[in-house]
């Protein structure tokens, strides 16, 4: 099996459109960050920190010549991120924590009720109230 | 996107996800059973939304959730048949995903609901196929079919 914690920062640094297209980009060739703040609506200072966060997901690398940063798109990793089982699980294991916020709060609005209906209710209400996803 | 040049590699694994809940196996149940409560946890991730939802819980039964990213217009469509209905005990039910109209998987998901000291002990099994020519160690197939649309189909499951 793979390891997840690598992979959830690949997930996570591929789950932006602008990183998507930087490392669209860079599937093509090695790009230099001006190179790939050309085609996109943002600051070169967004870009770095785009870049920034994918260099430490591992998907790409980056060297600096002179005055140029370089980046070079890690083909390994990103075929590892491919890799669907690991994806399915984690969209699962985010339902089933979805699920558990809608259990916890269904639990809270009764106990509430339970109170207001019958004031002298042994069970205290203890409302866990939990934020809602959004 | 281009066409693979040999035919689509099939690849297959299984997991298991447990998750103890303070709730009686009943309501854990009627979280799944119940369309309308099932529509606040069984959805995409941020950035997706509902076409389309139906649920007919019993065996032989379907449910259908389609949907749709608004960024990238990817569209999402999971189709269920259920093949096991024990209330409040156990689920097995067969299911499709097809993204944007191509077919992506095809599973066989089990949900046990055991009952539990601190409320419902929930067990989620799937095994599933990946039909559509992904192989998640070699990525000279994907190389050749173009790095966007995979990236398309990771955010798409985010």
């Amino acid at each position: 099996m793979l390891q997840h914690q690598p992979l959830d920062r690949v997930f996570q640094a591929l789950s932006d459109p602008s990183r998507r297209a930087i490392v669209d980009r860079l599937s093509r060739s090695d790009a230099s960050v001006s190179e790939l703040a050309q085609p996109l609506a943002m600051s070169l200072a967004a870009v770095v920190q785009h870049v920034q966060l994918l260099e430490a997901s591992g998907l790409i690398r980056t060297h600096k010549t002179g005055r140029v940063r370089n980046c070079h798109l890690d083909r390994d990793v990103l075929s590892q991120a491919e890799t669907w089982l690991s994806q399915r699980r984690t969209l699962w294991e985010d339902n089933l924590d979805r699920l558990g916020e809608v259990l916890a709060r269904q639990k809270s609005e009764r106990a509430r009720a339970a109170t207001l209906v019958e004031p002298t209710n042994t069970t205290p209400a203890t409302p866990r109230r939990q934020r809602k996803p959004t | 996107m281009t066409t693979p040049l040999s035919a689509p590699i099939t690849t297959h694994g299984d997991f298991s996800i447990n998750r103890v809940y303070d709730a009686a196996p009943a309501d854990v149940y009627a979280a799944w059973s119940d369309v309308a409560t099932k529509a606040k946890w069984f959805i995409g991730p941020e950035g997706w939304s509902q076409v389309e939802r139906t649920l007919d819980l019993r065996v032989g039964g379907t449910e259908i959730l389609h949907g749709r990213f608004a960024a990238t217009g990817m569209e999402t469509l999971f189709t269920a048949r259920y093949h096991l209905v024990e209330e409040g005990a156990r689920l097995v039910y067969a299911y499709d995903m097809h993204l944007s109209g191509r077919h992506h998987s095809v599973s066989i998901a089990s949900v046990e609901f055991i009952g539990d000291p601190e409320g419902t002990r929930l067990r989620f099994t799937e095994q599933v196929t990946f039909v559509d020519g992904t192989d998640g160690r070699d990525g000279t197939l994907s190389r050749k079919r173009g790095t966007a649309a995979h990236l398309e189909r990771i955010a798409s499951c985010l």
